[in-house]
């Protein structure tokens, strides 16, 4: 995780980005990670202490449910989105948004 | 040294599975993740020692990662003991359902002498009972083990050879007079067979390490059949309490039935849970050996000073003998368990220095004892239980003099814990021959007295 962030801004932005990656379909831990660091041009650098812990609790709150699949010997634990993340995806995003252009809109007037 | 990366992934899961946060789901996860970031770093020319160094980098202090993991965690982890995580697929009903019939099985073995004219509470029970206990359920156990694993035939028939060699001694050497002979063979017959079974457990595995695990396995089947037998000591205490509410006695159907099928069945079990549910001991004994080894230390101390300062005498009989005898294993018991968690390239803590003083203590109170009772115990000349008992305290002296020796080395000159590993493997053969001399050699020297 970069140092330059705000803790809180990157807790905050954790689970909308979690559940963004996996509508597009199923992943993994260390595939989500990856991504993100390639969406942020490196600028995000997710540690598994921190999204493992997420990718759990979000289990736990039925937003995503995970499963394991067998590849190359090793079982992989894979996550996928289930219907009440999806409307959990939909309220975030209006949150971010609204917050998103307010912050833009600020800045613009400068 | 060559880099080994499996030995330091695997010390890398021992260490992060002490903290107790994680389940085991957690730690293949983890796991998985950590051997593709490595080997996405080697596509990247990168070495393997320089790929896992980065890779666990990444994943964060394990502080943190413990700390959050425990904060999802806290509540499932002990649930998790109770709830048969296996129970739904097929070959986990299977499991169950053998070991179930192996205890049962160990219970039958145990009925034999019946069929012979000695019921459990009969006159002369109790000799057969305690010379064959080790071969009631030790034999199934090992059996289990070489079924679950592969390549076992050889060590699998070196084992039934030493079944089969004390069945033999203990039933046919012609036992007399006070019997002395025959029940130290009866009590060291269960710890020489599993000592025996060592091979069967790590078939493939590298001699020292192979040990060293086996030895951790011991202390977990250790702790897991006392928790047994005390929800076993439960369950007879209410059945006898409720038949006697409706007058019936209920006493004969406990002691040979109840007592003889629960009291064999129960190390049966216990191995079974051990080999499933082993990330819930794992995390557990730690935090206990790391709790007595200080209690313990202070106790030896005060032990100590009482000794030196006021001159009160040790009494001289031979439950002293066994008592520090049993003092060294407790001893023994917390170093190694101490030591099993801990992460290879830690650098030296307090506990790590708590650990060494117990050892030293504890030698030296042993020294002191065993000065006092050696001098008044020689007049009463040499019995088969005192030379056991002595025999015993030297072979435990000599292991923790070795332990504290490179255990020092680990601490002041920075050496290998592999040394500490290789000594106590040594050791563990010295026990094995030393309880086989009991076994199969006392009764011939003190001619079966």
């Amino acid at each position: 995780m970069g140092k330059d962030f705000y803790k809180e801004l990157i807790a905050a932005s954790t689970i909308p980005l979690i559940l963004t990656l996996l509508r597009s379909g199923d992943s993994y831990g260390y595939a989500i990670i990856k991504r993100v660091r390639e969406l942020s041009g490196d600028a995000l650098e997710w540690t598994e202490g921190m999204l493992y812990p997420v990718l759990h609790r979000l289990e736990k709150q039925k937003l995503i449910e995970s499963y394991w699949k067998k590849e190359g010997g090793r079982r992989r634990r894979y996550y996928r989105l289930l219907p009440a993340g999806e409307e959990e995806l939909e309220s975030l995003r209006d949150q971010w948004n609204v917050i998103n252009q307010t912050i833009n809109r600020s800045w613009s007037r400068k | 040294m060559k880099f080994n990366m499996e030995q330091k992934i695997g010390d890398w899961k021992k260490h992060l599975s002490s903290r107790g946060s994680f389940l085991p789901e957690d730690l293949e996860e983890l796991e998985t993740h950590l051997r593709e970031e490595i080997n996405e770093l080697r596509r990247g020319s990168l070495d393997a020692e320089e790929a896992y160094f980065i890779a666990i980098k990444r994943l964060g202090k394990t502080d943190a990662l413990s700390r959050e993991f425990y904060k999802i965690n806290a509540q499932s982890l002990w649930k998790h003991l109770f709830e048969p995580s296996l129970g739904r697929d097929k070959t986990a009903i299977r499991d169950t359902a053998l070991i179930i019939g192996l205890a049962l099985l160990a219970g039958l073995l145990g009925k034999i002498p019946h069929l012979f004219g000695y019921p459990v509470d009969g006159e002369a029970a109790g000799p057969v009972y305690l010379r064959n206990l080790g071969l009631f359920f030790i034999p199934v156990i090992g059996g289990w083990l070489a079924w679950q694993r592969k390549n076992t035939q050889i060590h699998l028939f070196i084992f039934a050879l030493f079944c089969a060699a004390g069945f033999l001694a203990v039933n046919f050497y012609p036992f007399a007079g006070e019997r002395h002979t025959e029940i130290l063979a009866g009590i060291h017959l269960p710890i020489l067979l599993w000592l025996a079974m060592e091979r069967l457990y790590g078939p493939g595995q590298e001699i020292v390490s192979g040990r060293m695990n086996y030895i951790s396995f011991s202390g977990e089947f250790f702790i897991y059949s006392v928790l047994c037998y005390l929800g076993g000591g439960v369950f007879i205490a209410f059945t006898g309490a409720l038949f006697n509410a409706l007058n019936l006695d209920a006493e004969k159907f406990i002691s040979e039935y109840v007592a003889v099928f629960g009291g064999l069945g129960v190390p049966v079990a216990a191995v079974y849970l051990v080999e499933k549910k082993k990330a819930l001991i794992e995390n557990m004994a730690p935090v206990l050996a790391k709790i007595f080894t200080p209690l313990f230390l202070i106790l030896i101390a005060g032990f100590l000073v009482a000794l030196l300062s006021r001159q009160t005498r040790l009494s001289t009989d031979r439950e002293i003998l066994i008592l520090f005898d049993l003092l060294l294993i407790l001893v023994l018991g917390l170093v190694l368990y101490s030591l099993s968690a801990r992460p290879e390239a830690e650098k030296p803590g307090f506990s790590d220095y708590v650990i060494f003083s117990l050892i030293v203590l504890a030698l030296a109170a042993d020294l002191f004892a065993m000065g006092a009772i050696l001098t008044r115990l020689s007049r009463f000349g040499v019995t088969p239980n005192k030379v056991a008992a002595l025999g015993e305290n030297v072979l435990l002296f000599v292991n923790l003099a070795g332990l504290a020796f490179t255990f020092g080395g680990v601490l002041f000159a920075g050496k290998a814990i592999r040394r500490l590993e290789t000594w106590q493997s040594r050791c563990y053969v010295g026990f094995g021959v030393w309880m086989g001399v009991v076994v199969f050699i006392f009764p011939l020297v003190f001619r079966f007295a």
